[in-house]
């Protein structure tokens, strides 16, 4: 009979399933996806960093694993909760299942979850930390979840940036140099940026200014990453003095991180956006757009000042989802223009980016309209 | 073996049923197996007259042989909640015996207007919470074990 394993949450509910891919202990903050493909991406956001992952949709690990639809180095969640996982996956591209892939980076999994009630449990109570247990009971991992810090009292970004920076392989005949700041960074952003025909540079989020302005950039590209931006002022303060002297595209975190800047304050949303189907609306030209979200903080629109405009926003809650200046080459987007997963409608951001650095570099920049 | 039948206790049950308890009580102890000692076919007996409609005692038989039970009994001070428990005796687990009875509970309680059956799960007696996780019951760790919670 196979091992028993549960996911205890710090409220006291208890979750049992059966313990797949390593085989051990974690916790994190416990958060769902709705995405109904692309685990592979999802593993390795460096932006689930510190979180145990609740899939929602039932079937997880079908077209296996393969090379190339890795974000980052590593599968970067504590821990992935699922319904069923597949272990007879069937792609040309697989290499291995969804269990080998887990167990070969030492991260648990557990199936067999009843994840709608966790799902349910999770959107009418809030995201909260939580516990894979095995080998001890639930009141023993509870004991032991309240003793571990909790998600956001820690700057994850420091965990997950690259520790120097590097040059992303270059195109042929390469027409902009994009500094790439990495607070968390996925590789699909540097994959299309290159596509556009831009050089890349990967650095810390630790870089200082002066560090970003010795590398001459034509853009600035502020990546998505983990954990409460509240806790990255050394980043805020890098960037603040180059807002206006080179044009800026903030994804996620660094939309995040660019409304701090501008005197915003952000807030942790109650259980998150994290899915391939959020609603945004762009207030500038009315168009509606589906997107890929991972964020479980937003930026407060009152407090903004110098003035960065509310961009766009989610229509299901209303948040921010994006923020641009009249004045300046700065825009901000908080879902993943680089989708994966999810749908690829947004990367005209990147084209929007791309005109913003043509048009500066002219000397005939043109505001957002 | 004979065929599995789950069907609604009476007094002349009481007898069989106070000895899986005990069998039960023997297996586990007292608290593991959330049942009081020494639990008499008398005290069994009287349980099920005192229900007078507002619960009811299941018992699961193989062929003539009485081999799991299960209570339904009023929550005290809750409204539309009644508590249930489930017992089999240790060669028969692991066959869905538990979760016949259960269903055949969760009907009856139902009947009654119920709208949630709780229950508590004692500390350390994981293939319980199991059981009743896969009924769909919500467990939550409480002081000194575990209570569950299944709306119906």
């Amino acid at each position: 009979m196979r091992r028993r394993a549960f996911l205890v949450l710090e409220d006291g509910t208890v979750f049992t399933g059966r313990p797949f891919g390593a085989i051990g202990q974690a916790y994190g903050e416990v958060v769902f996806s709705t995405a109904m493909t692309g685990y592979q991406e999802m593993l390795t956001d460096p932006s689930y960093a510190g979180q145990i992952l609740v899939l929602t949709y039932p079937l997880v690990g079908n077209y296996g694993i393969n090379r190339q639809d890795v974000e980052s180095s590593r599968i970067q969640v504590r821990a992935l909760v699922v319904r069923d996982a597949c272990s007879i996956p069937s792609h040309w591209a697989s290499e291995m299942t969804l269990h080998e892939y887990l167990a070969s980076q030492g991260v648990p999994g557990l199936e067999g979850v009843d994840t709608r009630a966790l799902t349910r449990r999770l959107r009418i109570h809030g995201v909260m930390m939580g516990a894979i247990a095995i080998d001890e009971s639930p009141e023993e991992a509870l004991a032991r979840l309240r003793s571990m810090p909790r998600y956001g009292t820690t700057d994850l970004v420091k965990e997950v940036t690259a520790k120097e920076g590097y040059l992303w392989p270059e195109p042929a005949a390469p027409r902009y140099h994009v500094v790439v700041v990495d607070a968390g960074v996925k590789f699909n952003i540097m994959r299309l940026l290159r596509e556009r025909g831009c050089r890349v540079t990967v650095v810390p989020a630790t870089t200082s200014t002066e560090g970003l302005q010795t590398l001459a950039p034509d853009g600035l590209l502020l990546s998505p990453g983990p954990g409460d931006p509240a806790l990255l002022d050394y980043l805020v303060e890098a960037v603040r003095p180059l807002l206006g002297k080179v044009p800026v595209l903030g994804i996620c975190l660094g939309h995040q991180v660019i409304g701090r800047a501008f005197g915003g304050r952000t807030f942790k949303l109650k259980f998150g956006h994290r899915g391939a189907n959020h609603p945004v609306k762009d207030l500038l030209s009315g168009r509606v757009f589906i997107t890929s979200q991972n964020h479980g903080y937003a930026v407060d629109p009152e407090g903004l000042r110098d003035g960065i405009q509310v961009w766009q926003v989610h229509l299901n809650d209303g948040t921010v989802e994006g923020l641009y200046h009249p004045e300046l080459p700065i825009i901000t987007i908080q879902y993943h223009a680089e989708a994966s997963p999810g749908p690829l409608d947004n990367t005209y951001v990147f084209d929007t980016f791309l005109e913003m650095m043509r048009s500066w570099k002219g000397g005939r920049w043109e505001p957002l309209r | 073996m004979g065929t599995l039948k789950v069907r609604k206790a009476t007094v002349a049950d009481a007898p069989a049923i106070a000895h899986i308890a005990e069998e039960i009580v023997r297996e586990l102890g007292p608290e593991a197996s959330a049942l009081e000692a020494p639990v008499t076919p008398e005290a069994i007996a009287r349980r099920i007259r005192s229900y007078q409609g507002k619960g009811a005692m299941f018992v699961a038989m193989l062929g003539r042989r009485r081999i799991g039970f299960a209570a339904l009994e009023p929550a005290s001070g809750e409204k539309e909640t009644l508590v249930l428990g489930v017992w089999v005796l240790a060669p028969y687990r692991r066959q869905g015996i538990g979760t016949q009875l259960a269903l055949a509970a969760i009907e009856k309680a139902r009947s009654l207007g119920a709208h949630r059956l709780r229950g508590t799960i004692p500390q350390g007696n994981e293939p319980a919470l199991s059981f009743f996780g896969e009924l769909g019951a919500l467990a939550q760790a409480v002081a000194g074990g575990m209570a569950y919670e299944l709306p119906i």
